[in-house]
């Protein structure tokens, strides 16, 4: 007991020390104690023997950085420290109404207005003032006719910086939108000083009752400068075309034409039945995607407007709707994706790819699959006879079953294709098995509102890559 | 070393029993805590890691590990009431060092079985959750516990990456901090007892940079933009820079007598 007590330092030391050491050892062992395995399902491996398909699967936390290399899937644990670690943050971000470049972020919006000399009709609201305040006065204005300006605002991705420059575009592209009746709404609010005087009107458009489908926009960076069009469907007249922002003047100067855009080229809506898909800079060239007389066409430009070369594609239209399109460029290749929207090609998806070789663009590949599966791409690159895609795919049936797409079940799935006769055919197709995204569960039966806000709490697949 | 090894484990012999009473409290009381969180059914569906820190677990460390710093004071002044053992020690035959880094070595690994405690807890808590989320059944197409969900949390969770950090730069902040920590807290009292209060600057300087340290290993990876420059090595470096420091003057306000 002497001995016991002489020596009790030593006697609560060294558990405690224990304790760490086995919870390192613990720790060490289970960083790659998790299944990630590329699981065949069609086909041989070997046609994955030229690439090497890289990636990571994280959360803010941590990683697990992935090869695919001859046919062989390697991994390992990377312990995030700081934010600098994270790769999916480190990298291109695709934003749903804008993009990175560089140090800066663009947005684009718009803004509608009636029409110059459209017909209205106004109706006062009936309790004419607003929220009670006798000094605003609001009534609803019905018209025909909207005019459409784009505005793209340009600012510091890091806006902690202590000199944040915000600037803007505004730029009337002449693009109008023309309905049968007089159902758009406008919002009108008329400001009154203390005399009664109006002092300020305003219109807004009330987005609901607005016929079709709200304008997007295209946007791509060459040679570090920007190039728009604006994305419409055919129910739209008046001008659209492949524009330069020149230049980006701050925000405040009130400006209604605020800043400088070059027009590269300019097409008439009223004159051609044609509407734009997208634009992507290949190599020191534009490649303007569109869909003419619904006929779907990959058409490349010089910087200067100047049309090179031009493909058409007859068997994808447009007739049963527009359909949404993911671009992923390859050195002198454009890979495109896309999924319509519409109930009877819901199980459609088309895959292109495109090369552009000097002055002229020629059509590498070509895959049309009809399946249940929803595909969400994260990469698709092309090497001479060879397609591949690297998908996140998700049971149509099943997303109905979930509160959300992002919460249900997905596959990472590799597919290899080959032309030959200019005939397309799927070689091998396989899924990235693992369990170390199980993340999703937790969200199906908790309703945390902030999984949409944060995604990085949760382990996805980020910057996949094929070389 | 013979003497320091008798003076740790004499300095050892007044603390360990309260140091494991609360080692024994904070596991009991976190146990507990994760096990009534199960009575909120949708607690049943959380990450362990965000369990822990809901059912209030962190606080209960909290308290604990501002009981250990009080028992620390209080094994301080001790010295200096009833019985001024202080002139005893300060009288013995041996390097007055070695009083001072008995203290501070004894302290260390109070707060050393502090944080064992709390792992074996996190352990210990992990498995009562899993068995018990496995025996109540579980929704269609739900895979419980989550493969590597103990580790997970260990990686994940911003209180077990203070504890357990798993990367060498975390690793090394996290003991400076502890270090700074301890040797700040006897640096305060040696201060207070020598009447050297302009000195209480360094130990704001210290208490601050250990906030700071916390504040940048918890936010850098919240990803709201902020925080983006790393200056966890910075910290940490001034961190070891200020410790050193408190040691070198403890030392030298000891050995000059000033303390009694």
């Amino acid at each position: 007991m002497d001995k016991l007590s002489k020596n009790i330092f030593f006697i609560a030391l060294i558990p405690a020390v224990l304790v760490f050491v086995v919870s390192y050892g613990f720790m060490a062992n289970a960083k790659d104690n998790s299944a990630f395995c590329l699981n065949d399902l069609e086909g041989s491996r070997d046609a994955l023997k030229d690439i090497i398909i890289s990636g990571y699967l994280e959360d803010r936390y941590h990683g697990r950085f992935f090869e695919i290399k001859n046919g062989t899937v390697e991994s390992r644990f990377i312990y995030y420290q700081h934010q600098n670690d994270i790769a999916g943050l480190n990298s291109y971000i695709n934003l749903s109404n804008g993009l990175e470049h560089n140090d800066f972020t663009f947005i684009y919006n718009y803004e509608f207005e009636i029409s110059r000399g459209a017909e209205t009709e106004e109706h006062p609201n009936e309790n004419n003032h607003n929220t009670n305040n006798p000094l605003v006065r609001s009534s609803s204005v019905y018209t025909d006719s909207v005019d459409i300006y784009a505005r793209i605002t340009k600012s510091y991705t890091d806006y902690t910086r202590p000199a944040p420059d915000f600037s803007a575009i505004f730029f009337n592209p002449g693009l109008r939108y023309v309905s049968s009746s007089m159902d758009i709404e406008f919002i009108k609010h008329e400001y009154l000083d203390s005399a009664g005087e109006i002092r300020d009107t305003t219109h807004h458009l009330n987005r609901e009752t607005f016929p079709a489908v709200l304008p997007k926009m295209a946007m791509t960076m060459l040679n570090d400068e920007l190039y728009f069009s604006i994305i419409c469907t055919k129910e739209y007249s008046g001008r659209n075309g492949i524009y330069k922002a020149v230049n980006f003047e701050p925000w405040w100067q009130n400006s209604k034409y605020r800043g400088t855009v070059d027009i590269i080229t300019s097409f008439d809506l009223d004159d051609t039945n044609m509407e734009v898909l997208g634009l992507e800079a290949v190599k020191d060239k534009l490649v303007l995607l569109l869909f003419e007389d619904n006929e779907f066409k990959a058409r490349l430009y010089n910087t200067e407007g100047k049309v090179l070369d031009e493909l058409a594609f007859n068997d994808i239209t447009s007739e049963e709707g527009f359909p949404e399109y993911q671009g992923f460029v390859r050195d002198s290749y454009l890979n495109i994706y896309l999924k319509y929207a519409n109930e009877n090609r819901l199980n459609e998806k088309v895959i292109l790819s495109i090369g552009i070789e000097g002055e002229s663009l020629s059509h590498k590949h070509k895959v049309t699959e009809y399946s249940n599966q929803e595909m969400y791409p994260h990469m698709i690159a092309s090497k001479d006879d060879m397609l591949y895609v690297i998908a996140l795919t998700k049971n149509i049936e099943e997303l109905s079953n979930y509160p959300s797409q992002v919460l249900t079940p997905g596959h990472l799935m590799i597919f290899a294709y080959k032309t030959d006769n200019d005939k397309t055919f799927l070689v091998y197709s396989g899924e990235l098995v693992t369990d170390a995204n199980q993340d999703y569960y937790r969200n199906l039966y908790i309703n945390d509102m902030s999984f949409g806000y944060n995604s990085y709490d949760y382990r996805e697949f980020h910057l996949i890559d094929v070389r | 070393m013979k003497k320091m090894y008798y003076l740790i484990n004499h300095e050892f012999r007044g603390l360990y029993r309260i140091v494991l009473l609360t080692c024994v409290v904070l596991i009991a009381l976190q146990q507990f805590l994760l096990i009534k969180s199960m009575d909120y059914y949708q607690n049943r569906f959380e990450r362990f890691e965000l369990l822990f820190s809901k059912s209030g677990c962190i606080i209960v460390f909290l308290v604990c590990f501002f009981i250990i710093c009080g028992l620390c004071v209080f094994n301080i002044y001790s010295n200096y009431i009833d019985s001024k053992s202080i002139y005893t020690l300060l009288t013995l035959p041996l390097p007055r060092e070695y009083i001072y880094f008995s203290k501070l070595i004894t302290y260390m690994v109070c707060f050393l079985i502090l944080l064992a405690s709390q792992i074996i807890s996190a352990w210990t808590g992990y498995g009562i959750i899993s068995v018990f989320i496995s025996s109540h059944g579980a929704a269609e197409n739900f895979i419980l516990p989550v493969n590597n969900g103990l580790f997970l949390a260990f990686i994940r969770s911003d209180f077990f990456r203070l504890i357990l950090p798993f990367g060498f730069r975390s690793f090394l902040s996290s003991f400076a901090m502890i270090t700074s920590l301890v040797c700040t807290i006897y640096y305060a009292a040696i201060l207070e007892r020598s009447k050297r209060y302009f000195r209480f600057s360094v130990v704001i300087l210290s208490l601050s940079l250990i906030i700071f340290s916390l504040v940048h290993r918890i936010n850098p990876l919240t990803i709201l933009g902020l925080y983006k420059n790393d200056y966890i090595n910075a910290l940490t470096a001034a961190l070891f820079f200020t410790t050193a420091f408190i040691i070198y003057d403890s030392l030298r306000l000891i050995r000059k007598s000033a303390v009694v």
